[in-house]
C-alpha cells in the first residue's frame, strides 16, 4: 500500500473530529506504511463469511447480561460535575451558538 | 399523472421507568437544568453502562404488541458522532440486532395493514436551548430510555398517515410504558417521504422531515412535501436526499442539513453490554401479561355490548375508561346509557376528561348503582345528574346520598295530594284557566310540581293527583 | 531507619509493635520522594498533606489498640488515568490536565475500605497509548536503577514509584503490557489479572475489550494482598465483572510455602511449566537472553518440569491487537470533546470547529496517529478488522491446548531492557514492538505477571508467567517460587566465590 492521499487523511481526519496542522497531515501520509504492514500479517486469517460468528467470540467470556432494577440512585455530587465544564451559565453548560 | 406517496415512519417513545436506561438517575427530562446527572449519563470517562431492566421489559411489550417477533439473543451498538448534547461521541442503541422485528398494525378506517420493521431501545440525548449568543445544554434528558418503532414505506397518503398515528397511541396508551404526549416530546415522529411517478418510471429521493409537535402538524408535513415533491417530479427538477424541518408557523418544510451519501456512524458492537438473553419463556409470560389491546377490545364492545362504533371509540381511548365501563357493567347491565352516561354526564364533570379515569374517585360499582336507579325508573334523570355531582364531590354512596339529601321520590299518595292542594291554591289565576285550556294548565301544574320537589315527584302520580284534585271542580261547576 | 523491602506483613508488625509510628514511616517516605522524584518523575501529583493526616489517624487507632485493616500502613500510588475523587484525573494528556475526578474508581473504594493510603498520582503515555510515558503531555518518567533511561510504559510513573521504594505498591492499568512491560525494565513485579476479576470503574479504558487494572510491587506476598482486596465483584456496580466467589489470595500463598515446606518438596515440585517457542525466537538483547538462562535454571532447580511448547497464532498477535486497540481507543475517545468537561478551544465559529480544535490541540500526537489510522481501518478495513477478532479466538485455543498440558507459561516479559529517551520514539513500529511478548495475554485475557529475573548489577529484565483464567493463586505461586529460588540462586553463587 502506498502513502494516503492528503485528502484521505483530511477525511480521516474530520470523522475523527480533529483539526490539525499541515505538518502533522504530512506526516500522518508516511504511518500508512506502518499500517499496512499490520494489515499484511493479518493477510492469511480466514474469516467467516457470517457477522453472527463473529459476534459469538466479541466478548472476552461467555457471560450474559445482569440487569439493574429500576430503582433511582441519586448522584450527589452534582456541582463537582457542573464545575467540570470550560464554560457555563449558572446550571447550564455552554457552547457557541450551533444553528444559525 | 399518476403519482403515488410513499411514506415511512421512525417514531421514538420516551419510557416512563423510574430510573434512566444506564444509570440510576431520576428518569425527568424537566425540571432544574443538570439535575438529574450522574458521570455515567455525563459521558465521563471511566464509567460503565448498566442496562434497567424495566426498559427491556417496556421495549418487549411494546414489540409483541404491535405482533412482532422478539428476539432472543440481542445486543446493543454505538453509533458514533460528534454533537454537544451527546456526551460520549456515541449513543448506544440497538443498530443490527434490534429486539423486535417484522410486527404489523391494522389500521380498521382504512383497512390496510402496515408493517413494523423493527423496535428497539436506545438512550436519548441531552436537550439544546439556542439563546442569542450561545446555546445552552442540559443533560436532563440524557439517558433517557426510548424505543424507536420504525414502520415499513406502507402509508400512502395523510388519512392513513393520521389513523396510524392515533391506532398507535391508542395502542401504546394500553401497555402504559409511556405519556405519549407530542407537544412534550414524550412522543416524536419523523417523517420518511418520497414520490414516485408511476407513468414515467421515476421517483424522487427521499426526504427526512423532522419537527413535528403534533398529529395534525404531521399530517400538514406530509401534504406539504407531497406537494412539494410532486411539483419537482412535474417539472424535472433534480431534487437531493436531504433532511427537512416543518416549520408550523409557516407551514412549510426548509433544509436542515444534506445528507451525505454514507452516513459514517461507525458502528460497531457495544462492549459494555453483555449479550441479553430472553428465553422463549420469559417471551411468552410478557405476551400473556399484556392486557387486551385497543382493536380486540374494541371489536368485543362492538359485538358483545352492540355500542354503535363513535361509542367504542371513546370508550376504547385509554385502559382506565374501558375497565371503568366494564366494571359498571357488573352492577348494572345497561351497556347504551352507561356509555351515554359516561360520554356525557361523568366526562363533563372531569377536567381532564378521559385521562383523568386513570385515577377516578368514583367507584365503576357505585356509578353502575346510580344508573341502575335511574333504569328501575326510582329517580329521574335530573335527579341522577344532581346525586351524580355529589358522589364526586363526597364519594358517598349513591343510596346513601339519595336518602340523606332527600333526593328520595315522593310516591306516598297523602304527600303528593298535599303538595297539589298547596300548588293549586298558590296559582289561583291558572287554576280558573282550566275551564279553558286543560291541556295547558295541566302543563303548568306539572311544571311548578317538579320545580318544587326537585323533580322527586314521579310524573306519572303527579299528573293523576292533578287530574284528580282539578276534574271534581269541573264536574262541580 | 531504612524500611525499603519490608512487607506490608512487616510493617504493620512494627506498626503495632510500636517501633515506629505511621506518621513517621510516613514521613520517612515522603522525604525520600523529596530527595529522589525531581531525578525520576514519577508522579504527577502528591498529596502529602493528606497522607500525613491519615497517618496520624492510623497512629490514633493503633494507639486504641484497634485491629489493623490489610493494607494499613500501606502507601500506596495511582495511575492517573484512574479516578481518585477530588483529585485531577489527567491520563497525561492535555485534554484533561484541568479535570477533577467526581467519583473514585472501585479499586479506590476497595483500597481504602482495607486501608491504603494514597501518595498521589504517577505519571503515563497519554490515555496509556505508549510504551515509555515519552508520551506524557507533561513529562518522561526515568528509571529508578539508571536515570538516563525510560522508566517504560505506558504505567511508567507507576513502576518507577514501587522501584525507588515511593510506597509499597501501585495500581496501573494494563491493555497490551502496560504494567508488565514498566515492571520489566525497573525491576519491580507487575500483575495483569484476568480480564473480568478486577473492576473497570474509574479506569479510563480506551480499548474495553483487553484494559484492565493491575498491580505493581516490591514483593509477591504484598501483590497477593492488594490483590485480595481489589477482586470483584465487592460492589458489583460494573456489571461487566465475572460473578464468582472471592480468592484469599494471600493465605493461599501462605498455605502454600507451608504446606511445600512442611513437606519438604520444592517449591515448584509437579509443576509443568510450558516454554512457548515463537516467544524465544524473535530478536533478544544477550543480557536478556542470560537473564532467561538463569530463571530456566532456577526454575529446574525449584523442581519444575520443563517442556517445549507452541504457540503458533503468535506471529499474528501484535498486528491484531493494534488493530484492534486502534479501532477501539476511536470509540472510546469520542467523548473528549471539550464540552461537559475537558480542554476546550478559546476560539471558534462553529460546533465543529470547537469540537476539532479542542479535540487538536488537546491531544498528543501518538493519540492523533491512533484516531486517525483506527479510523481508516473502520471505514476501509472492515475485514482485517474481523481477521483481529479472529486472531483472538485463534490465540485462545492455542493457548487452551498448551494448558492441558503445562501448569504455567514461561515467556520474557521484553526482549530489551530500558532504553534511552529518543531512542525508540522517532519510529513508532519501533515503539510498538516492544509488547510484542505482552500482547498475547491481553488478547486472551489470560492473567500475567512479570518478574524480575536478571542478575544485580545489570539492568533489569522481566520474566513473564502466563496462567489460565482466574489461576491467580497459581500464578502467584510461580511467581513466589521464582523470586525465591533466585534469591536462592543468588546466594548460591555468593557463596561459590
Amino acid at each position: 500500500m502506498e502513502s494516503f492521499e492528503r485528502n484521505e487523511i483530511k477525511n480521516l481526519c474530520r470523522q475523527s473530529g480533529l483539526r490539525l496542522k499541515n505538518k502533522e497531515i504530512t506526516k500522518l501520509q508516511g504511518d500508512l506504511k506502518e499500517l499496512s504492514g499490520y494489515l499484511e500479517k493479518l493477510e492469511d486469517i480466514q474469516v467467516p463469511e457470517v457477522y453472527e460468528a463473529i459476534e459469538e467470540g466479541y466478548w472476552m467470556h461467555k457471560n450474559k447480561t445482569p440487569l439493574r432494577k429500576d430503582r433511582v440512585e441519586d448522584f450527589e455530587e452534582k456541582e463537582l460535575l457542573r464545575k467540570n465544564a470550560p464554560k457555563r451559565n449558572k446550571n447550564y453548560i455552554t457552547v457557541p451558538k450551533v444553528i444559525k | 399523472m399518476n403519482y403515488q406517496t410513499i411514506i415511512g415512519l421512525e417514531i421514538h417513545v420516551e419510557l416512563t421507568t423510574s430510573s434512566k436506561i444506564f444509570c440510576g438517575c431520576k428518569n425527568d427530562a424537566s425540571g432544574k437544568p443538570n439535575e438529574n446527572i450522574c458521570p455515567t449519563c455525563m459521558g465521563y470517562p471511566g464509567t460503565l453502562p448498566r442496562l434497567n431492566e424495566k426498559v427491556v421489559d417496556y421495549a418487549v411489550k411494546a414489540a409483541l404488541a404491535l405482533d412482532c417477533t422478539v428476539r432472543n439473543n440481542t445486543h446493543m451498538d454505538r453509533k458514533h458522532y460528534f454533537y454537544p448534547d451527546l456526551p460520549k461521541g456515541y449513543q448506544i442503541t440497538q443498530a443490527t440486532k434490534p429486539l423486535g422485528i417484522n410486527g404489523k398494525l391494522y389500521l380498521e378506517k382504512a383497512d390496510k395493514t402496515i408493517g413494523i420493521q423493527r423496535i428497539h431501545m436506545e438512550e436519548d440525548t441531552g436537550k439544546m436551548m439556542h439563546r442569542k449568543e450561545s446555546t445552552e445544554i442540559d443533560y436532563n434528558r440524557s439517558g433517557v430510555p426510548l424505543i424507536e418503532i420504525v414502520t415499513a414505506p406502507d402509508i400512502s397518503d395523510e388519512t392513513e398517515l393520521l389513523e396510524f398515528l392515533e391506532e398507535l397511541k391508542n395502542l401504546l396508551a394500553f401497555l402504559e410504558i409511556s405519556d405519549l404526549k407530542m407537544e412534550e416530546g414524550s412522543l416524536r415522529c419523523d417523517l420518511n417521504i418520497n414520490v414516485v411517478d408511476r407513468d414515467r418510471g421515476i421517483k424522487t429521493p427521499v426526504m427526512e422531515v423532522k419537527n413535528l409537535n403534533s398529529f395534525k402538524g404531521a399530517v400538514r408535513a406530509a401534504l406539504y412535501e407531497e406537494e412539494r415533491l410532486q411539483e419537482a417530479l412535474m417539472r424535472d427538477k433534480e431534487l437531493l436526499k436531504e433532511t427537512r424541518g416543518w416549520d408550523q408557523k409557516k407551514g412549510k418544510t426548509v433544509t436542515l442539513r444534506k445528507k451525505e451519501d454514507s452516513e459514517e456512524y461507525q458502528y460497531f458492537i457495544e462492549p459494555e453490554i453483555l449479550p441479553l438473553q430472553l428465553s422463549d419463556r420469559k417471551i411468552q409470560n410478557a405476551y400473556s401479561r399484556l392486557r387486551e389491546l385497543p382493536q380486540r377490545r374494541r371489536n368485543r364492545f362492538k359485538k358483545q355490548y352492540g355500542l354503535p362504533d363513535y361509542d367504542v371509540r371513546i370508550l376504547t381511548k385509554n385502559p382506565y375508561v374501558a375497565d371503568f365501563f366494564e366494571q359498571a357493567l357488573l352492577t348494572c347491565y345497561a351497556p347504551k346509557r352507561i356509555s351515554n352516561w359516561i360520554m356525557t354526564q361523568l366526562l363533563s364533570e372531569m377536567d381532564r376528561g378521559l385521562e383523568g379515569f386513570q385515577d377516578l374517585a368514583l367507584k365503576p360499582g357505585d356509578f353502575g348503582k346510580l344508573i341502575a336507579l335511574m333504569e328501575k325508573g326510582k329517580i329521574s334523570k335530573k335527579i341522577g345528574e344532581k346525586i351524580l355531582k355529589e358522589i364526586l364531590k363526597t364519594g358517598e354512596a349513591p343510596e346513601k346520598i339519595l336518602k340523606n339529601r332527600n333526593l328520595g321520590p315522593i310516591t306516598d299518595e297523602e304527600e303528593i295530594k298535599e303538595i297539589v292542594q298547596d300548588l293549586l291554591e298558590r296559582h289561583p289565576k291558572a287554576l280558573e284557566d282550566y275551564g279553558k285550556k286543560p291541556e295547558k294548565t295541566l302543563r303548568f301544574f306539572m311544571g311548578k310540581g317538579m320545580e318544587k320537589t326537585n323533580g322527586r315527584l314521579d310524573p306519572e302520580k303527579l299528573k293523576e293527583s292533578l287530574v284528580s284534585a282539578l276534574s271534581p271542580r269541573d264536574t262541580d261547576k | 531507619m531504612d524500611n525499603q523491602g519490608l512487607t506490608i506483613q512487616q510493617i504493620q508488625k512494627q506498626l503495632t509493635n510500636k517501633k515506629i509510628s505511621a506518621e513517621e514511616l510516613f514521613r520517612e517516605t515522603l522525604e525520600k520522594i523529596r530527595e529522589q522524584e525531581h531525578k525520576i518523575g514519577a508522579f504527577l501529583c502528591i498529596t502529602e498533606e493528606e497522607v500525613l493526616r491519615k497517618g496520624r489517624a492510623l497512629d490514633q487507632k493503633i494507639q486504641k489498640g484497634a485491629s489493623l485493616g490489610n493494607l494499613e500502613g500501606a502507601l500506596y500510588s495511582v495511575k492517573d488515568n484512574i479516578m481518585v475523587k477530588g483529585q485531577k484525573c489527567t491520563c497525561g494528556s492535555d485534554m484533561l490536565k484541568d479535570f477533577i475526578a467526581p467519583y473514585d474508581g472501585e479499586s479506590i473504594l476497595e483500597i481504602n475500605k482495607a486501608g491504603g493510603i494514597s501518595l498521589g498520582k504517577t505519571n503515563l503515555d497519554e490515555f496509556a497509548m505508549g510504551s515509555s510515558t515519552e508520551h506524557s503531555a507533561f513529562k518522561v518518567t526515568r528509571n529508578p536503577r539508571d536515570y538516563k533511561l525510560v522508566a517504560g510504559g505506558s504505567s511508567g510513573g507507576a513502576a518507577a514509584a514501587v522501584a525507588a521504594g515511593f510506597g509499597q505498591f501501585s495500581i496501573g492499568s494494563d491493555t497490551g503490557g502496560s504494567i508488565r512491560q514498566p515492571a520489566a525494565f525497573c525491576g519491580v513485579l507487575g500483575i495483569k489479572p484476568t480480564y473480568g476479576l478486577v473492576s473497570r470503574l474509574g479506569l479510563v479504558s480506551f480499548a474495553p475489550s483487553m484494559d484492565q487494572i493491575g498491580i505493581l510491587s516490591g514483593n509477591v506476598r504484598d501483590m497477593a494482598r492488594v490483590l485480595e482486596e481489589i477482586q470483584g465483584p465487592e460492589f458489583s456496580k460494573d456489571y461487566t465483572l465475572i460473578k464468582r466467589k472471592p480468592t484469599s489470595y494471600y493465605r493461599e500463598l501462605a498455605d502454600f510455602e507451608e504446606d511445600r515446606k512442611s513437606r519438604g518438596e520444592k517449591l515448584l515440585q509437579g509443576i509443568t511449566i510450558g516454554i512457548p517457542k515463537e516467544f524465544f525466537e524473535i530478536p533478544m538483547e544477550k543480557d536478556v537472553e542470560s537473564a532467561m538462562d538463569l530463571t530456566m535454571e532456577a526454575f529446574k532447580v525449584q523442581g519444575a518440569e520443563l517442556v517445549s511448547v507452541s504457540l503458533p497464532h503468535f506471529r499474528y498477535s501484535l498486528s491484531a491487537y493494534h488493530v484492534l486497540t486502534m479501532v477501539e481507543a476511536v470509540s472510546n475517545l469520542a467523548r473528549y470533546d471539550g464540552i461537559a468537561y475537558g480542554n476546550q478551544a478559546p476560539k471558534a465559529e462553529s460546533i465543529t470547529e470547537l469540537i476539532e480544535k479542542s479535540r487538536g490541540q488537546g491531544f498528543g500526537e501518538e493519540v492523533k496517529r491512533r484516531l486517525v489510522l483506527g479510523n481508516h481501518i473502520l471505514g476501509r478495513e472492515k475485514t482485517s478488522l474481523m481477521k483481529a477478532k479472529r486472531v483472538q479466538e485463534l490465540l485462545k485455543r492455542d493457548f487452551q491446548k498448551v494448558f492441558e498440558g503445562a501448569d504455567l507459561i514461561f515467556t520474557p516479559t521484553t526482549n530489551t531492557t530500558a532504553f534511552k529517551p529518543g531512542k525508540k520514539s522517532k519510529n513508532p513500529m519501533d515503539m510498538q514492538r516492544l509488547d510484542e511478548l505482552t500482547v498475547a495475554a491481553s488478547l486472551t485475557g489470560l492473567p500475567a505477571v512479570s518478574v524480575p529475573c536478571q542478575e544485580p548489577g545489570k539492568l533489569p529484565v522481566g520474566g513473564q508467567l502466563i496462567a489460565n483464567y482466574f489461576n491467580e493463586s497459581e500464578l502467584l505461586q510461580g511467581a513466589l517460587s521464582l523470586e525465591t529460588a533466585l534469591v536462592q540462586q543468588r546466594r548460591d553463587q555468593k557463596e561459590e566465590r
